[in-house]
């Protein structure tokens, strides 16, 4: 036998047993696949089922994908079967974990270059176990009885560190993030007391100021306003010198406020107009928008004196002092107003996710949801103009004319219907 | 997306469906278009590879044999046919595989249908 005949044999049995191996490969990799597929399935499931760590699970993700070829998906059917079963499961947690961000509900205009905020939960979660008012006026009173650095955005006083210990566990960023989404639900609540019992709200007052005013007029019963009290103590309180457990009573506390007070979701303004009705209702208030827009253009051009021209009462004639001054009876129109205004910023804050602690007046508020693209400018300009002249005839009310102010009381009925 | 590009791809893993979507490829679809346009050709180059060795083998063989070189050796030149037969039945085979690409195309923009809404989500969070 020649050495090209021992080469050819050489050849061609290396050939073939090359050929058998990649066959018996190919055969059996379906089952090799699958069993892989089941152990990270089984990683997958577990991990997501005890916790939703959203870096693990896209990590788990990527290992179960990589355990199996396109070509074997294609081609095994239970293999098939289950990874589609998988992703529609990993997809249904994705989605209960957050909702997809929605857009805002009263946005006149949407920017299609801006991504939508990431939207607070729609409803606040309740704590375990709904407490009585007794075992919350018992929570109430430990707090109120510990002392706080209450920052209310500014430093801490001196005084109040010497007092107050730093906490040991202090409260935890998820337990402060959960007890912020109360502040919105009872300043609307508080809000709507104010409304209902004539309580004059300016549209500047924080929470605690709203609620030492409500109480003032007993629109509410001491113990709802001990609960609240306490509650908003450890909502305004410096986080370093609050207890975790102190978050979590303070979390009853809000939960329970906002029940006890129970204030029904009405609203004094009549319901929308039949759409035969609505047509004309457009038109007449087009007119009364392009009316409002110039009285803006010309407001802007007035000139009144600031806090401290208004307090040296020195202008020099550079001021032109009303013929018809503010009334006090028109300002107190317009405040009626304020508390159906700041409800409605504060529901699209909630909506759109926009973050609200107490301490926003409806100016600020009213500036946040502007720049979110929440309101429309239009809206923004008839509340900021309205608040402006209100203020003015605050702080100068020799220099303002009440027909003014009367506009400031249409601007903010415009406002209104932006906001509807 | 860092998370998805730890490990190494392999051939035509289900992987590199996330690697398409999360490096933020525009055309998806397109890219994948491609890919199987690369596969198609490679499993053809192996296809005419095996077919092409294994005639050649054969070839051979037969010319050994007319030649009365392989007279007494009967178990020998057995194994050699049958490896020369398998290894066009390799390529054979591979062809049947390449045959069903479009089916494998199909699925795998499905596959990808499923998957990439929910990289996305993981993407947009990681931001």
């Amino acid at each position: 036998m020649s050495a090209f005949a021992i080469f050819i044999i050489l050849i061609s049995i290396c050939a073939g047993l090359l050929s058998l191996g990649f066959i018996i490969y190919q055969a059996m990799s379906s089952q090799r696949t699958l069993k892989k597929f089941n152990e990270s399935y089984v990683r997958i499931s577990q991990s997501t089922s005890q916790s939703f760590d959203q870096e693990e699970l896209a990590v788990n993700l990527s290992d179960v994908l990589g355990t199996f070829t396109l070509v074997e998906y294609s081609h095994n059917p239970q293999l098939k079967k289950q990874v589609d079963a998988l992703l529609k499961d990993i997809s249904e947690k994705v989605n209960n974990f957050a909702k997809p961000a929605t857009t805002y509900p009263l946005a006149r205009f949407t920017s299609d270059n801006r991504q939508p905020k990431q939207p607070a939960p729609p409803f606040i979660e309740e704590p375990d176990g709904a407490e009585t008012p007794e075992v919350l006026e018992r929570l109430a009173k430990h707090i109120s009885e510990k002392k706080h650095a209450v920052t209310n955005g500014f430093p801490v006083d001196e005084r109040d560190e010497l007092e107050s210990h730093h906490a040991q566990n202090p409260v935890s960023v998820a337990t402060l993030r959960r007890l912020h989404q109360y502040h919105i639900p009872i300043m609307i609540n508080l809000l709507k007391i104010a409304r209902k019992e004539d309580v004059e709200y300016r549209g500047s007052e924080c929470t605690r100021n709203l609620l030492e005013a409500i109480y003032r007029k007993n629109a509410i019963p001491s113990q709802t306003y001990k609960i609240l009290t306490a509650a908003l103590k450890i909502m305004d309180g410096d986080k370093s010198y609050v207890e975790e457990y102190e978050g979590q009573m303070a979390l009853k506390l809000a939960a329970g406020a906002i029940r006890l007070i129970g204030m029904p979701d009405d609203d004094f303004r009549p319901a929308a107009a039949s759409r035969e009705t609505q047509y004309l209702l457009d038109r007449v208030q087009a007119s009364q928008r392009e009316e409002l827009k110039v009285f803006i253009k010309k407001f802007s051009q007035r000139r009144i004196p600031g806090p401290v021209d208004a307090y040296l009462e020195d202008d020099d004639g550079y001021y032109k002092i009303a013929q018809k001054p503010v009334s006090e009876n028109t300002l107190h129109e317009v405040y009626r107003f304020y508390p159906t205004l700041m409800i409605n910023l504060l529901r699209i804050s909630r909506d759109g996710g926009i973050e609200y602690r107490g301490r926003d007046s409806i100016e600020s508020l009213a500036q946040k949801l502007s720049n979110e693209n929440a309101i429309s400018p239009l809206t923004a300009s008839f509340l900021f103009n309205s608040v402006r002249i209100v203020s003015s005839a605050e702080i100068a009310p020799k220099f303002v004319e009440d027909d003014e102010l009367r506009m400031a009381k249409r601007l903010a009925d415009a406002a209104l219907d932006g906001l509807d | 997306m860092v998370i998805f590009r730890q490990k190494k791809i392999d051939d035509q893993s289900a992987r590199l469906l996330l690697t398409i979507v999360s490096s933020g490829i525009h055309d998806s679809e397109k890219s994948i278009e491609k890919l199987f346009d690369w596969h198609f050709h490679y499993t053809l180059f192996s296809v005419r590879l095996f077919v092409g060795s294994g005639l050649a083998i054969l070839a051979s063989l037969l010319i050994i044999f007319y030649k009365g070189e392989l007279d007494n050796q009967a178990f020998l030149s057995t194994v050699a046919f049958i490896g020369g037969i398998l290894t066009v039945a390799a390529g054979l085979y591979r062809y049947t595989l390449l045959r069903q690409i479009p089916f494998e195309y199909i699925q795998a923009l499905h596959l990808l249908k499923n998957a990439a809404p929910l990289i996305k989500r993981f993407q947009d969070r990681e931001r």
